[in-house]
């Protein structure tokens, strides 16, 4: 019985806590980033199983996440404000070429981030070559550029 | 839903949302903030200059875990004063074992009896004068919420004290 109880609750913990710390840090591999997500891996692996190594242990361990997974996406299926809350939803950084500078510091986006995704998905060398740029759920930056006359 | 923005782009966005959530976020990371400053007052258990109680009575002192942690190990001292005995009796409530295994004592007990109390120890000690202690080292093996335990010394009256146990 605790098995399952400890791996919903460590589910939901991690869950609650990337999501609040911000969708930046679930992008961009930067050393930072990867150290955080090897240290959380870590720190919630033993709380996960406790001190029992058995099979059965860990077998209704990975059952109870996946059920938890599933269960989850059904939810965001049927109720969309649980969607909304949980995976949240795209910003517009940039709006034809107009910056929107609450959207960039309440989403701690500097520009430098906007120019980085804009040179590596477009090869673009200015901001004034953006005309849409948005700051999507999973923490990428998506480019749209602007109409070359 | 897709609603045609106002930049002539197809975007699924909400922004009263965003605002509300941003928000929520700061105040959740004062939360964190707090949660952090608990845990090094000592008020999650693990040690902390909060982390530890006692409760005294004329023939000894408890010093015990305020917060202790599942499955986690930890100690519960009995601190005897200067005029105690060669001998000692020490009497532990069942609601103790109920939450805490006893992992290890030292000293080691001279006679040991399961009683309708609980537990009872006896154990010799040096010569008085000098302040002599007993180390339990326990495990919780259960979350609680703050259940009433208690200890007596000689069959003093019962020193209470209530562990919380946090998950």
């Amino acid at each position: 019985m605790d098995t399952v109880l400890r791996g919903v609750a460590i589910y939901f913990i991690v869950l609650i806590a990337v999501r609040i710390s911000g969708r930046r840090a679930l992008s961009q591999m930067t050393p930072f980033d990867l150290v955080l997500i090897l240290i959380i891996a870590e720190t919630t692996q033993q709380a996960l199983l406790g001190d029992d190594f058995s099979l059965i242990n860990a077998t209704i361990l990975i059952l109870t996440l996946f059920t938890v997974d599933i269960g989850l996406s059904y939810i965001k299926k049927y109720l969309p404000f649980v969607e909304k809350v949980i995976d949240g939803r795209p910003t517009l950084l940039i709006g034809n070429g107009k910056r929107d500078e609450r959207a960039l510091s309440r989403s701690r986006v500097s520009l430098e981030d906007v120019m980085e995704a804009a040179r590596s998905q477009h090869g673009l060398e200015r901001l004034d070559q953006i005309k849409h740029a948005i700051l999507e759920t999973d923490g990428n930056i998506s480019i749209v550029p602007a109409q070359s006359d | 839903m897709m609603e045609a923005h106002s930049e002539g782009l197809d975007l699924n966005d909400d922004k009263p949302f965003q605002e509300r959530f941003w928000t929520f976020q700061r105040f959740a990371w004062l939360a964190f903030a707090l949660c952090v400053i608990l845990a090094l007052a000592g008020l999650t258990g693990g040690g902390g200059p909060l982390s530890r109680a006692t409760a005294s009575g004329d023939a000894g002192t408890v010093d015990y875990p305020r917060v202790a942690r599942w499955e986690a190990s930890d100690a519960l001292r009995i601190i005897l004063p200067e005029s105690a005995n060669r001998q000692v009796r020490i009497d532990i409530g069942s609601a103790f074992s109920e939450v805490f295994e006893l992992e290890d004592i030292q000293p080691q007990p001279s006679a040991s009896e399961a009683t309708a109390e609980g537990l009872r120890f006896v154990f010799d000690l040096s010569d008085p004068p000098g302040e002599r202690r007993i180390v339990m080292h326990v495990r919780a093996m259960r979350p609680s919420l703050g259940r009433a335990m208690h200890i007596r010394i000689n069959g003093g009256p019962a020193l209470a004290f209530a562990p919380v146990v946090l998950p």
